[in-house]
């Protein structure tokens, strides 16, 4: 469980670095979870970035790396996939 | 019709039903009337009910059903495998239609019916806009078909009407509205010489950012919608969930999965056929849901719901907490 202090130390510093984060390559979504370890959370609050694939550091500009930690706290990358409405799939929304 | 030729014809079938059960492809008896060639004859019969009908010869003797029994004629039907009535979450469900079943505005595919809300005494079907109100297309009256189009439903299947929606907020893109801004700007310029009032904007701007993808439709009676939740029950109350909080649904699609909470306070874009929408304060769950799965309910394992789910990929599932929900639209969900 996440104390209530470390919550608001996440809520915190995710609202300083989020506009900034959600303009880096391949990044859809910034929030507050577990950092994962091969796949299984961990039990470190962390700040989760989501992002559409991983690409290594070296394949991307500098200015789109997604740093490990800001001002302390963990940060996560996790993939998520392409992130869509769920209307069945069909005539307006694609299959997929 | 006299009541002594109903008691004869119970005795008769009283005294043979077993016997006829037992028979190849048999699987029912009742007292009916005999029809001959399609046409009733008025004549009361023991109606024997079989998968199939077989010729005499393809029938061992045991296995014949016999053309009178106890002075009572006997029809046989033909009525294929009896099975018990199991609607599933994209069958056509009435007289009453439960939450979690396939539900959608006439112009679109299908989603799901999140949960039952009222607002004062009247009651609602919650969903998301897109599956309600064609994301901001939909107009007030405008039919939402049970099951939704992709499932077969069709005018026919009208079982509410648009009610209310929050709108999708999709922002502006400058590049792509300079040249109508200064269209605008030059009409607007005439309508001030000419003393008008009237001010055109080349497009609406928003702040581009979304807390729910909701929407209210009102079914076309108050008792043709149910307020249990197929597979899950009557929700018990309204909860708030938190990192690691196990949560479950039943949607059109999945059916009832289960999954954890693995994002709080979330932003997060999400793609709307090609359109890009930016959502905040949004939960995050594991894959537990596919397309089709919008709008249902997503409830913790004490069955408080805490959730309005509407995307997702096939890592994710992403969910609107209730209370921005319910307070957007000014219901409450009915329990």
């Amino acid at each position: 469980m996440v104390s209530s202090e470390e919550l608001d130390r996440l809520r915190t510093v995710k609202a300083a670095y989020e506009a900034d984060l959600m303009r880096k390559a391949n990044v859809v979504g910034v929030g507050i979870g577990f950092r994962q370890a091969e796949g299984q959370a961990t039990g470190e609050p962390a700040i989760v970035v989501s992002v559409t694939n991983k690409r290594p550091a070296s394949q991307l500009a500098a200015s789109d790396v997604i740093p490990r930690e800001l001002e302390g706290v963990p940060v996560d990358v996790q993939v998520v996939g392409e992130l869509r409405a769920l209307g069945a799939g069909g005539r307006r929304f694609g299959d997929r | 019709m006299t009541t002594q030729l109903i008691a004869q014809a119970r005795q008769a079938k009283g005294a043979h039903v077993e016997s006829l059960l037992g028979k190849r492809n048999v699987v029912g008896v009742g007292l009916g009337y005999k029809i001959s060639e399609g046409v009733n004859t008025g004549e009361l019969s023991l109606v024997i009910s079989v998968t199939r009908k077989a010729a005499p010869s393809a029938l061992a003797a045991a296995d014949m059903v016999p053309k009178i029994l106890d002075g009572i004629k006997t029809d046989v039907v033909e009525t294929g495998v009896l099975r018990a009535f199991d609607l599933g979450p994209r069958d056509r469900w009435r007289p009453v239609v439960p939450p979690g079943v396939t539900i959608g505005h006439h112009r679109i595919t299908a989603g799901t019916f999140g949960c039952l809300v009222r607002r004062g005494e009247e009651r609602f079907v919650l969903s998301n806009n897109h599956v309600l109100a064609d994301v901001n297309n939909g107009q007030p009256g405008d039919a939402i078909l049970q099951p939704g189009p992709s499932d077969g439903g069709t005018a026919d299947d009208r079982f509410a009407t648009l009610a209310d929606y929050v709108p999708l907020d999709f922002g502006t893109v400058p590049s792509e509205c300079s040249i109508a801004e200064w269209a605008a700007g030059l009409l607007n310029f005439v309508a001030g010489a000419f003393g008008s009032n009237h001010q055109l904007q080349a497009t609406k701007r928003t702040d581009g950012i979304n807390r729910v993808d909701a929407a209210l439709a009102r079914p076309l009676s108050q008792d043709l919608v149910g307020n249990e939740i197929l597979y899950i029950g009557v929700p018990t109350g309204v909860g708030t969930a938190m990192l690691g909080t196990e949560v479950q649904k039943t949607g059109r699609t999945t059916g009832h999965t289960q999954g954890t909470i693995s994002q709080i306070d979330a932003t997060l874009r999400i793609d709307y056929s090609g359109r890009s929408a930016l959502f905040t304060g949004q939960l995050v769950a594991g894959a537990m849901s596919k397309p089709g799965d919008s709008g249902s309910a997503v409830l913790d394992m004490d069955g408080r719901v805490v959730g309005l789910l509407f995307a997702g990929s096939e890592f994710a599932t992403i969910i609107n907490p209730i209370d921005d929900v319910l307070s957007a639209l000014n219901v409450e969900v009915v329990l």
